[in-house]
């Protein structure tokens, strides 16, 4: 939404005066200045959107007041964000999403709060008093293995929609119905696989309310701590945060701090992580016990077996074994293959052993198809 | 349109009243008819009552008694007309009108029908009076667009002129024209 230019707009934003570029929005404004005003559907990789309302503020001469986040600045406009009015207009409307919204574990402090329960709290609505009584949608009612499909949480802030659309570019979710039955259904109301979705879980990052959760990770509480790593599938180098509680993961977190990929994430990346605590992984190097003890290689004793052992000792028969080939039967009798788990510096680093170490051009990559 | 002799498309100048109108365009209420009240501009206009009939119909007296002249047209309503009913009809036209973008609008034409529909069926409480005013009042300040910032004015009008009326739906029980049904029904077709 903003645009490029040098022309600067002069505004008043509680009455401290403020100057930022042309085609800013109110909202953006106000948070140069430190100002926080409370919103549910915009978010900042995404398309301004102006539903949700919670971000109404008073523009001193406009009939109404204007949802600061999809209204571009004005020269010499003057701008109340937390008037006593705009507070109990955002709590009405807290209010009128909590009488359609219905979550029977609502505060059982088990579940991390999202931003819609965050804002709730903050203006004081009585969750148990004004909960719709009775759920209006089936719990749980997509088939997606990783996505967790609520509809009686869903404020219709149309994030999914968006994020789906600009983050992701599949466009599964869009808004059908109207009015009052207005509800996000991906494709032409099927299920999201059959809606072409990758299950990519964007829109469950960008989702205020947990209508769309991980299903994986349903009932698994609140983290102990966030631990920042980069993901091992390929090389692109996307950052997330693993939620560990009680040293289990439990669920992946994107976050906008990831330098490369933002909120962004694969379904790789975002749900593939049950191989790090699998008891069938190698977290130490394994040799076959002739090689360790001497011997002749068979397929019938017990020299064939797997000894764990120590990477000092693991490296250094497999070095002994890459030198005898190369001065037995030469460079060429040596080829290496690397692989996408690995770092780009990793890989040029392989490319430099197998070439000037070893002197050998057979290289090549898993993924150089 | 509505308890008149003379149903169509008239030219009147500025400034004549709602008497004028009816007595000399329209030829008059139909036979056993009596003017209870008039709805201008539409289904999102004012709700005035008799007692307003003799206002000028121009801008700036009709600002003055707070009522607006929207698109201009006129829905002339007689006494077997309950206000309660009417407001029921024209929210039920809004709630289905809405495109549900914004929250005031999708989720407050649908309160404000459910609480007028519990007052003609007799399940009204006097406490909700005050909740649909503030409802109203929100809807009107926080909505996008027009739809959903005028959809209260029926509900504001109905509660500064017909008070008395929609109270006796609640205190009494009873719908005064007779219309309301007073009990809770099955809705036949759900909307």
């Amino acid at each position: 939404l903003e645009k490029e230019g040098d022309l600067m707009i002069n505004l008043k934003i509680n009455g401290q005066d403020v100057q930022v570029p042309e085609g800013t929005t109110v909202l953006k404004a106000a948070e140069q200045t430190g100002v926080t005003i409370p919103t549910l559907c915009e978010h900042a990789d995404l398309h301004p959107y102006g539903g949700c309302r919670m971000c109404v503020v008073d523009v001193k001469g406009w009939r109404t007041p204007m949802a600061s986040c999809t209204m571009p600045v004005n020269e010499g406009m003057e701008v109340q964000t937390h008037s006593p009015a705009i507070e109990k207009s955002r709590k009405t409307i807290l209010e009128l999403f909590m009488s359609n919204y219905h979550d029977s574990n609502y505060e059982n402090g088990q579940k991390e709060e999202t931003q819609f329960m965050r804002w709730v709290k903050h203006y004081g609505v009585d969750p148990q008093a004004s909960m719709a009584p009775i759920p209006r949608h089936q719990v749980n009612s997509d088939a997606n293995p990783f996505v967790w499909v609520d509809l009686n949480k869903c404020i219709q802030c149309t994030r999914c929609v968006r994020a789906c659309a600009e983050v992701q570019g599949r466009f599964v979710w869009s808004m059908a119905e109207r009015g009052f039955d207005t509800h996000p259904v991906a494709g032409a109301d099927t299920d999201m696989l059959d809606a072409r979705c990758e299950s990519c879980g964007a829109c469950v990052a960008y989702c205020p309310t947990g209508a769309l959760d991980n299903k994986m990770s349903m009932g698994a509480g609140k983290p102990d701590k966030l631990v920042m790593t980069t993901c091992t599938y390929c090389g692109v180098g996307c950052q997330f945060e693993f939620n560990v509680k009680d040293g289990k993961i439990i669920r992946v977190t994107s976050t906008e701090k990831a330098p490369v990929n933002g909120n962004h994430l694969c379904v790789k990346g975002r749900y593939g992580y049950d191989f790090v605590q699998h008891p069938d992984r190698l977290s130490k190097p394994k040799v076959r016990r002739y090689l360790l003890e001497g011997g002749t290689k068979s397929h019938h004793t017990s020299a064939w077996d797997w000894i764990e052992t120590e990477w000092d000792t693991a490296l250094d028969v497999t070095a002994k074994k890459l030198h005898s080939i190369r001065s037995e039967h030469g460079a060429d009798k040596i080829g290496v293959l690397t692989s996408a788990k690995c770092l780009n510096e990793e890989n040029y680093l392989m490319n430099k052993f197998a070439r000037q170490v070893i002197g050998t051009n057979n290289i090549d990559h898993c993924a150089r198809l | 349109m509505g308890n008149v002799n003379f149903s169509g498309v008239i030219e009147v100048p500025m400034g004549i009243t709602l008497r004028e109108v009816i007595n000399i365009y329209a030829k008059g209420m139909k036979p056993g008819s009596s003017f209870k009240m008039a709805q201008t501009g539409g289904s999102s206009g004012s709700i005035i009552p008799a007692a307003l009939q003799d206002t000028p119909m121009d801008f700036e007296s009709f600002r003055k008694a707070g009522v607006s002249l929207g698109s201009g047209a006129l829905l002339i309503c007689d006494q077997n007309v309950c206000i309660v009913d009417l407001v029921k009809v024209l929210l039920q036209f809004f709630r289905f009108e809405s495109c549900g973008k914004c929250t005031p609008c999708r989720i407050g034409t649908q309160r404000t029908y459910e609480m007028v529909e519990r007052i003609s069926q007799g399940q009204g409480k006097l406490e909700e009076l005050d909740k649909i005013l503030e409802l109203a009042s929100e809807m009107e300040r926080a909505s996008n667009c027009g739809l959903g910032q005028t959809a209260s004015a029926p509900l504001r009008d109905m509660l500064k002129h017909f008070r008395t009326e929609v109270e006796a739906h609640i205190r009494l029980g009873i719908c005064p024209t007779g219309v309301c049904s007073m009990v809770v029904e099955e809705e036949a077709t759900p909307a």
